[in-house]
């Protein structure tokens, strides 16, 4: 598909996008950020102001940690341990602006993975053992069927680079932006497009060498 | 991106990728859709714990949650000239809680200081106002959460004037744990961490103070504004983190205090903000006349002066935790004065700022000062000497080991001047020696040397600029204040000599100088030390000009080839002066020898042209084409020792070719000219009768002509490949005339057909046996040589013929055949005899025999005409002689010379397969021989009263029959 392709492909995109809607999965960037510095002020003295911020990270933050670790029960406790660290470190924290609250809890995510994996002897992980819960409750043939590619796609995940998974989960399961990731890992915001352009190709070729891939220029064809 | 992917680049990647994760929104690309839905989600259960869990940590933890939010800085007033001055009622005295609390938090940071080494730096604020001050002791502080207040009071007090300024540091300033690196250069971030401050500004004052931050703290000072001494802010200092250097006035000296950061100001403004970031190595402690700020701590140029007042300033720094015993001066200390206890006194400062002197006056009475010291400065223990000034030598025995102090870099300059061209920028944590120390106009300096990026470095830094480890060991010279003279450093070290490529042509003499050893901070320009003077200066006249486009930079060597010495690198985009041009004899390239100026280095060299393109306007002339295209094919000269040119079409060709025969071989010496044309290869191609090799283990000998005793063109190896062109016999043997390549030369000659053997597949053709009969035919009669001196035997039954044998007087002969001459009409007889164990065959005339009575020859026969059959009767036309070739081509082998205005008969004509151009196949005698061969249609004109009916040509184009040099004429009977 060529650039002009794509733009028709984002712009039929664009035309069906879904109004934003902070419950949904939690991790709706949609929501206005600019509030955020004010939650972020407000959450040492309001509890709703904490409650919200709670609930648009917690999503994002344990789907993270949970592809890092390899039990439910780890992603769970990590992910408890890491808000319990940003309710406490709150009020050191300083909001620089869009994005900086998402890099800095982010950051607190992955140092308790990092102190996770120095005390326990690190395991091959095994997303396989995270079943992600249908959002909208399909029907169990297409739910096993979803259940199927996400197992498959997690698979070929552990097959990349330590650091290139670390930008992935955070870009797909983490939610997090480019220079939010960036600020996290303490990379360049180039760098973390090109591990991420070149993390995606290599998924790519691995996920079209499956052979239960099926060949998407059918439906690309159909879009055009 | 492979294909699956429709993103082309990381834009759209961005855009699907944005997509799919924040819109939720199905992109059609399978990989990104699954890994979307890949995610693992929390259970609802888990969500719901977590969050109750929190929710009870949250009231744990902030039970009491504030009246009201930290004020940002975008909330604050903004602070104009005339802003309230800090209402007495907020200047209380500190509640011991709260100061309790701050030793408590002293003592953490302590720790941290411990943990991080060298990090600790401390926050000052300053106020002053002019010619007025107000000062801000310890015991007063302002009460952190009423900043609100102050500026909401917005009530002015007028502030009672001073004549000094008092700079207070509360302990609780000092900052834990940070370092310059740390302090944020973002504005934003900057202003929040500012939040705390608390400025009071009146018309003659600004009082400002700050309370305990988180690691920043900021100054706002307004600087008098009367009359040359207003300050003048550069547009330039608007950057906010810009580093300055708190500075001096008097003798320039950078205060050991801290770099100083502009954090707010407008151009031409009253009111500045400033941030004094001091490092926990540096005494920050003094009083000052004037203070400066300079973006650097050389550029004098920027400085700007922001106090203004005569009256002294005073900066001090205070910790309560933990003060530590400091030696220093009770009086003025001069440079090489031997301390006594009545110059030293005991004084404590804060371990934070402790700076590294002497302990106890007894450790310091008796050594030497090796600075001046002003009165109330500590005693620096690298300051003083262990030995009295006459010991201590110019040049360090043992080198001091220093690093850059106070500043990121440490600036290595060739000599002991500020406008001295840098040789080095060494980072701070990188050591260098010291070896030698002087004072150079009021200034000292330290000479040191150290590696950098595996080159040399030698120069000399300002002492202020390093920090000496003392505890290496190392004693540092005293200096004295003497002017010295200083000795430039010599700019080329001895172990870059070898890097340096003389070339000394007759027009020049170029020295460049390649230092190799990394040496990216050596100095651009080396001047050359010459060992003797150039004769002749290089005046060498551009002959076009260029410009180097190899990206990776064009190679200048000493001469156009490259094996030839690299004398160094011109950038891409450098223009280039070209003053001659030629084509490199190795490659074959075109080289331009040129000047080019490098980096203020003048460098002569040869490059290679296709490096480089023209520049406007400037294009180099043409170069001829490689002369090494030129091949020389000679045809072996049948008589030795003569020189001849080669033929070859020489009219557009300005290339001499000489081709000289010796006895050895052929010799060929070729010498372009400059300015050549297409040369045109010469080359000659006879066919080819067969193929073979040399088989003569001892070498096989190549001879001018067909016979043993004639001259000897080569020894050609065995197995040598030859091709045969013509075979002929001579000595009795047959001869196979070849062309052998002998070293890249080609040679043609004669060669013993026994000393080759043919080639798989290809076989000569067996040469008619002439010469040689196979039988001896009865003989017809005998005949007795009747002549006295001899009977001459000939080939031929003419007197013309060659002689072949002389048959003595009374000699019988086997007559084998008798018939008339057509010159004479005489008898000749043909015999054979034997001479010595020869056997010759040849005619003799019947004037030298007689006819045996017992074997009577039959009656002569009548006259035989030979008269070959001749289609019609031609003579030579061209002046200068015409070649007789054996072949009706120009390839082939030339038979002899014919000389102008003979007649020829012509019995065959052809065209050539070669060329197409007619040929004749011609009978005529020259000097008494006849001779057969091919002239060129063109070298002939009808002779006159022959009418010359030539028949048309056949066609498909036919080929003669190959003719011997010399072919004996058939003889039709009458």
């Amino acid at each position: 598909m060529d650039s002009a392709r794509l733009r028709q492909h984002l712009s039929a995109l664009n035309g069906h996008l879904p109004m934003p809607d902070s419950s949904e999965r939690g991790r709706d960037h949609s929501i206005d950020q600019e509030d955020e510095g004010e939650l972020v002020l407000l959450a040492t003295t309001n509890t709703d102001a904490f409650r919200t911020l709670y609930r648009r990270y917690a999503p994002r933050v344990y789907g993270y940690i949970a592809s890092r670790v390899d039990s439910i029960q780890d992603a769970e406790d990590l992910t408890a341990e890491t808000f319990v660290k940003v309710l406490k470190s709150l009020r050191q924290f300083e909001y620089r602006g869009d994005g900086s609250f998402a890099a800095w809890i982010f950051r607190i995510a992955l140092n308790q993975i990092m102190a996770f994996h120095r005390r326990s002897p690190l395991k091959t992980q095994s997303l396989e053992a995270h079943p992600s819960l249908p959002s909208a409750q399909p029907a169990p043939e297409e739910w096993l069927s979803q259940q199927e590619r996400a197992d498959r796609v997690r698979g070929m995940l552990t097959m990349l680079s330590p650091r290139r998974q670390e930008i992935i989960t955070l870009r797909f399961y983490g939610g997090l932006r480019n220079q939010e990731i960036a600020v996290v890992l303490g990379l360049n915001e180039r760098s973390v497009a090109a591990h991420l352009s070149r993390a995606l190709a290599d998924l790519q070729r691995r996920y079209r060498r499956d052979p239960r891939y099926d060949d998407p220029d059918s439906t690309y064809g159909e879009e055009g | 991106m492979n294909d699956l992917f429709p993103a082309q680049n990381h834009e759209e990647l961005e855009a699907l990728l944005r997509h799919r994760i924040e819109a939720q929104q199905a992109t059609g690309v399978p990989l990104l859709d699954d890994l979307a839905e890949a995610q693992p989600e929390p259970t609802p259960e888990f969500t719901r714990e977590l969050e109750a869990h929190l929710m009870q940590h949250w009231h744990e933890q902030y039970g009491e949650p504030l009246k009201e939010h930290p004020m940002t800085y975008a909330q604050k007033p903004k602070r104009k000239f005339g802003l309230p001055m800090l209402p007495d009622d907020l200047i209380q005295p500190e509640p011991s809680k709260r100061r309790e609390a701050r030793r408590s938090l002293a003592g953490v940071a302590l720790l941290i200081l411990i943990m991080f080494g060298t990090g600790v730096t401390a926050l000052m604020t300053m106020s002053w106002r002019g010619g007025a001050l107000s000062s801000l002791s310890d015991s007063h502080d302002v009460q952190p959460d009423r900043t609100a207040d102050l500026y909401a009071a917005d009530r002015t007090t007028e502030a009672t004037p001073r004549v000094f300024m008092d700079l207070t540091m509360d302990p609780s300033l000092i900052i834990r744990g940070q370092s310059l690196t740390d302090f944020p250069t973002d504005p934003d971030s900057l202003v929040k961490a500012a939040t705390d401050i608390v400025a009071t500004v009146t018309q003659e004052a600004i009082n400002l103070t700050a309370t305990a931050s988180r690691g920043f703290g900021v100054a706002t000072a307004t600087p008098v504004s009367s009359g040359a001494d207003a300050v003048t802010i550069p547009a330039g200092w608007m950057t906010i983190g810009v580093p300055m250097y708190l500075i001096e006035s008097t003798g320039g000296r950078v205060v050991q205090g801290g770099v100083v950061r502009l954090i707010n100001a407008d151009e031409n403004s009253t009111v500045v903000d400033l941030a004094l970031v001091v490092d926990q190595r540096q005494d920050v402690s003094g009083t000052f006349s004037q203070l400066y700020f300079a973006t650097s701590g050389e550029d004098a140029s920027r400085l700007v002066q922001v106090l203004t007042n005569s009256a002294p300033l005073r900066i001090e720094v205070l910790s309560e935790s933990g003060l530590v015993p400091v030696i220093t001066a009770s009086r003025e200390i001069t440079a090489g004065t031997t301390l006594t206890a009545d110059m030293l006194t005991q004084t404590y400062y804060p371990v934070e700022v402790v700076p590294p002197s002497y302990r106890s006056i007894e450790e310091a009475v008796g050594r030497v000062a090796r600075y001046d010291t002003q009165l109330g400065s500590p005693v620096i223990n690298g300051f003083i000497s262990n030995a009295p000034p006459t010991a201590i030598p110019t040049i360090m025995e043992t080198p001091c080991r220093a690093s850059a102090f106070n500043t990121d870099t440490l600036t290595i300059r060739y000599a002991p001047r500020f406008t001295a061209s840098v040789v080095a920028t060494v980072p701070r944590e990188t050591y260098v020696s010291v070896i030698e120390a002087i004072n150079d106009n009021g200034t000292s300096w330290y000479r040191v040397t150290g590696t950098l990026n595996q080159s040399d470095i030698d120069g000399w830094v300002r002492v202020d600029e390093v920090l000496i480890e003392y505890d290496m060991g190392c004693e540092l010279p005293l200096i004295l204040g003497r002017e010295r003279v200083s000795t430039p450093i010599p700019l080329v070290p001895t172990i870059l000599a070898t890097d340096i490529v003389a070339t000394i042509t007759q027009e020049s003499l170029n020295l460049t100088a390649t230092p190799v050893r990394g040496g990216e901070n050596l100095p651009a320009t080396i001047p050359p030390t010459f060992t003797m003077a150039p004769t002749l200066i290089p005046t060498a006249e551009t002959l076009c000009r260029v410009v180097a486009i190899n990206s990776t930079g064009t190679m200048v060597r000493a001469r156009p080839t490259t094996n030839s010495a690299q004398l160094g690198f011109v950038p891409s985009n450098t223009a280039i002066n070209v003053m001659e041009q030629l084509r490199g004899k190795d490659d074959a390239q075109v080289w331009y020898r040129v000047r080019v100026l490098v980096d203020q280095s003048e460098i002569f060299g040869w490059i290679v042209g296709d490096n480089t393109v023209p520049q406007t306007g400037e294009m180099c002339p043409p170069l001829p084409s490689s002369p090494s295209t030129v091949i020389v094919t000679a045809t072996p000269l049948l008589t030795e020792g003569v020189q001849a040119n080669a033929t070859v079409d020489m009219d557009a060709i300005a290339t001499l070719i000489l081709v000289t025969v010796t006895q050895q071989a052929l010799e060929f010496t070729a010498t372009p000219l400059p300015v050549a044309t297409e040369v045109s290869v010469i080359t000659a191609t006879p066919e080819v009768l067969c193929r073979g090799v040399t088989t003569n283990s001892d070498g096989v000998i190549v001879r001018a002509r067909p016979t043993s005793d004639s001259a000897r063109l080569a020894l050609v190896p065995a197995s040598t490949p030859t091709q045969v062109i013509q075979q002929t016999w001579g000595d009795g043997q047959v001869w196979y005339l070849t062309r052998v390549t002998l070293d890249e030369i080609e040679i043609f000659g004669w060669i013993l057909m026994d000393n080759i053997v043919p080639e798989n597949g290809s076989s000569c053709p067996p040469l008619p046996s002439t010469s040689t009969p196979t039988s001896t035919p009865e003989p017809l009669c005998q005949v007795m040589a009747v002549n006295a001196q001899g009977a001459i035997v000939r080939e031929r039954p003419t007197i013309y013929a060659p002689q072949v044998g002389i048959v003595l007087e009374n000699t019988i002969l086997n007559v084998i055949e008798q018939r008339r001459s057509d010159d004479n009409g005489g008898v000749w007889y043909s015999v054979r005899m034997m001479i010595g164990q020869s056997e010759i065959n040849g005619w003799i005339q019947w004037s030298d025999a007689i006819q045996q009575p017992e074997s009577s020859c039959p009656a002569v026969l009548p006259i035989m005409i030979v008269t070959p059959e001749a289609l019609c009767r031609a003579i030579t036309s061209n002046p200068n002689g015409t070649f007789l070739r054996a072949q009706p081509t120009t390839a082939s082998p030339q038979v002899a010379i014919i000389p102008p205005e003979i007649a020829v008969d012509i019995v065959e004509q052809t065209r050539s397969t070669n060329d197409g151009e007619i040929w004749y196949l011609i009978r005529t005698t020259v000097d008494a021989s006849e001779i057969i061969g091919w002239l060129h249609a063109d070298n002939v004109a009808q002779e006159m009263g022959w009418s010359c009916p030539l028949p048309p040509f056949p066609t498909p184009f036919a080929r003669s029959p190959m003719l011997p040099p010399t072919p004996i004429p058939t003889s039709t009977p009458q």
